[in-house]
Formats: C-alpha cells, structure tokens, sequence
C-alpha cells in the first residue's frame, strides 16, 4: 500500500513538473538564461589605423553621395537623400 | 487519490510560481506598443567576466543604475537609465587563457526570427544560438555574418522602443567594420531590406549606410587599410554630451581609450574606448540641434 502511494506521489510530482515546464518557465529551469557569446576572436579589438577620412559615424542628413561603380548590394535610388538618426525628443517635439 | 492531485497541483503552482520570479528578463517597451522598427539595432548585452566592475564602470560613466537577477549559474543585470532599460549586463565566466573579447551584442529588430534565421544562413551566416524565446523579451537568435561580425535578430513581444532621438547615456548608433563592406551591405539588406546608401571615402576604403524607415541605422566599413585582417565586428555607441570629457571618464574609471576623440562625419565627434574587461564601444557627441530632416 505505501509503495502504491509513494508511486502515486512520484507520478504526481513528476506531472507537476512537466506542467510547470510547460507553463512557460523551459529556459529557465537549472540553465538559466543562456547568454554565452563572447566574440571568438582574441582579446584586444585592434582599432589602430583610423585615418582622417574614416568616418563610422551618422550624418546630419541629406549629405553628399558617392554611386559610382556598380554594387553587390542594391543602392538606394539616386535622388534619395542620406537620411540621418531620429530628431525628435521623447516628449515629440522635434529640436529647433 | 485527492490528497495526490492536491500534490500535484501544489508542485505545478509551486515550480511554475519559483520560475517565473527568478529571471524575468524586462519588457523592451512598457507600456507594450508592437509597433515594428525593422532593421533598427533595438537593444544591447554586454557578456563580462566580472559583472560587478561592469556596473560600477557603466554606472560611474554613464549613471546607469541596475537590476540584478540570479537564475542558476547565470547572472543578470538590467541597466537603466531615467527608469528606461538601456541594456543588459551577463556574467560569465572566461577561463584564464580563453582568449576570447568581452563584447556588446548588438539586437537588430526581425518581425520573424525564424525566417530571418533562414534567410541569413542561405546567405552564408552561421547560426552561433539557434532562435529561442526569451521570456518577456521576444524571440531571438544569435548569428555570425559571412564575414564573421557576430550580431543577434530580435522580435520583441513586446514592440520596438520608438524612433526618437537617445538621450546622453542611451545608445545613438551602430557601425559594422568588416572586410567586406558592399558584400555585408547586401547581406543585411536581404535580411532587414535596409536601404544602402554609398557615401564618399578614402581610396581603399568604403562608408555605406544602412537606412529603414527613412531613418540611419548602421554604418558598414572597410577595416582600416592597414588592418585588412582584423575581425569584423559590429561596434555600438553611446550618445554623450562631450567625447573628450567623457574619454577622460573612462580611463579613470580603469578603461581604456582606442581610438581618441576626433571628428566624424558631419561634425559629430567620437570615441572608441574599452571598458575594465576590454569590451569596446563608442563614444558619439551628437548636439541636438543640427539634425536636417530629410523627406522620401
């Protein structure tokens, strides 16, 4: 009889379980988040050689193209401007 | 055979009730909204070795201020400025002699992770996390482009922080360096449908932008001609108030500066420095009021 029990509970607990699981908490159970993507190149990125005319950064909008040559990626049409970041302020506003 | 379902339901709510108050990772947006950014870099995470100089180091720099959660092994911390989520902070451990780079990740906002997935590894990207569901934050997956910037795709649950201009201390911008620019550029732009857009550059050289929404997303760059073999990566900045000052900031707060402040395109002035663990990131004073409006 005890032995039906415990049987019994450990189905239970094991259904449990399973309910749990599929109760939206699957990443989280024993591994945690998952978050282990440490780039796989060596440590000390080598930013040296940024000569005057290398420039990463956005614009201000509408600035000068270059469309000579022919792309492997599909150039924005010729009378687009270069847009820039967003202006507007959070509170919608757009700055002066 | 009641007092056994009792057990049962008892162990379901008890689990279930342990799981979910152990790490949830926050919401992008609060209120959610769903609206869609496609091709926008949405958010960032920062994988350390020590989390607690990380903190220290971001909040002394930028005043963050942060959340910690601990779920098993994994330690998480969600930085925030102004009550905004800015970023995500993990500690995991580096081995002595791994010799691989403390880095910001940079998220890029998919409508479908799944099929940008795909789409990528047709398009010779390797799949480094295959697409999973973050609780509360969406679906994602980590990939490595053709070239092998590392970068991660991004559907939100809960939509895409708003297209408005960051504030000091929130991240501005994003700048893929690789080997390959116009090859990357046709890349992304098959998976986020970002316009391209050439701009001029030093001969050896090229600066494309990556637009969607008719707003700059990214920039994609040669690696400096005389670096042509080092690892293309993508690269995230911060918007500050003054580079020099704050390139100052970092090397007192025990990081490093490795590209000194100079100016940019269009006057913006920037950085790249390197936090206590050597992960870089960018420096961008972008004073607010220059921006043109451009029309489509």
């Amino acid at each position: 009889m005890n032995r039906l029990r415990l049987r019994r509970l450990g189905i239970a607990i094991l259904i449990g379980l399973f309910a749990a699981l599929f109760s939206g908490c699957v990443p989280y159970l024993g591994v945690g988040y998952d978050g282990d993507y440490y780039q796989p190149y060596g440590v000390g990125v080598d930013y040296v050689g940024w000569g005057p005319g290398y420039r990463v950064g956005p614009g201000r909008g509408g600035e000068r193209r270059d469309d000579r040559g022919e792309h492997v990626h599909r150039s924005a049409p010729a009378a687009r401007p270069v847009p820039s970041v967003p202006s507007r302020s959070r509170g919608g506003s757009r700055p002066h | 055979m009641i007092s056994h379902w009792s057990t049962l339901v008892a162990v379901a709510i008890l689990a279930g009730a342990g799981c979910r108050s152990a790490a949830q990772m926050p919401a992008l947006v609060d209120p959610p909204t769903q609206v869609r950014h496609v091709g926008k870099v949405i958010f960032v995470e920062l994988v350390t070795p020590d989390l607690a100089v990380a903190e220290r180091f971001y909040a002394g720099l930028f005043g963050w201020t942060f959340h910690d959660t601990e779920t098993g092994a994994t330690h998480y911390a969600d930085a925030s400025l102004n009550g905004r989520s800015v970023a995500g902070l993990i500690h995991r451990d580096l081995p002595a002699g791994d010799h691989r780079q403390p880095a910001w990740l940079s998220f890029i906002a998919v409508r479908d992770v799944d099929a940008a997935s795909k789409v990528a590894l047709a398009r010779g990207a390797k799949v480094l996390h295959e697409p999973r569901v973050v609780p509360d934050r969406g679906r994602q997956a980590i990939l490595a482009d053709p070239q092998g910037a590392v970068f991660a795709v991004l559907d939100s649950s809960s939509g895409d922080p708003p297209d408005v201009l960051a504030s000091p201390g929130e991240w501005i911008w994003s700048s893929l360096i690789t080997s390959d620019p116009e090859t990357a550029a046709g890349f992304y732009q098959t998976i986020f449908d970002y316009e391209v857009f050439d701009l001029p550059a030093d001969e050896g050289t090229q600066h494309l932008m990556l637009t969607s929404d008719n707003y700059a997303r990214a920039s994609a760059n040669s690696l400096p001609a005389n670096r042509p073999n080092a690892h293309p990566h993508w690269l995230n900045f911060v918007r500050v108030e003054d580079t020099v000052q704050m390139a100052s900031k970092v090397v007192a707060l025990g990081g490093r500066v490795l590209v000194e402040p100079r100016v940019d395109r269009q006057g913006g002035k920037i950085a790249v420095v390197a936090d206590p663990a050597g992960a870089p990131f960018g420096l961008l004073e972008w004073p607010e009021a220059e921006s043109k409006e451009v029309r489509k």
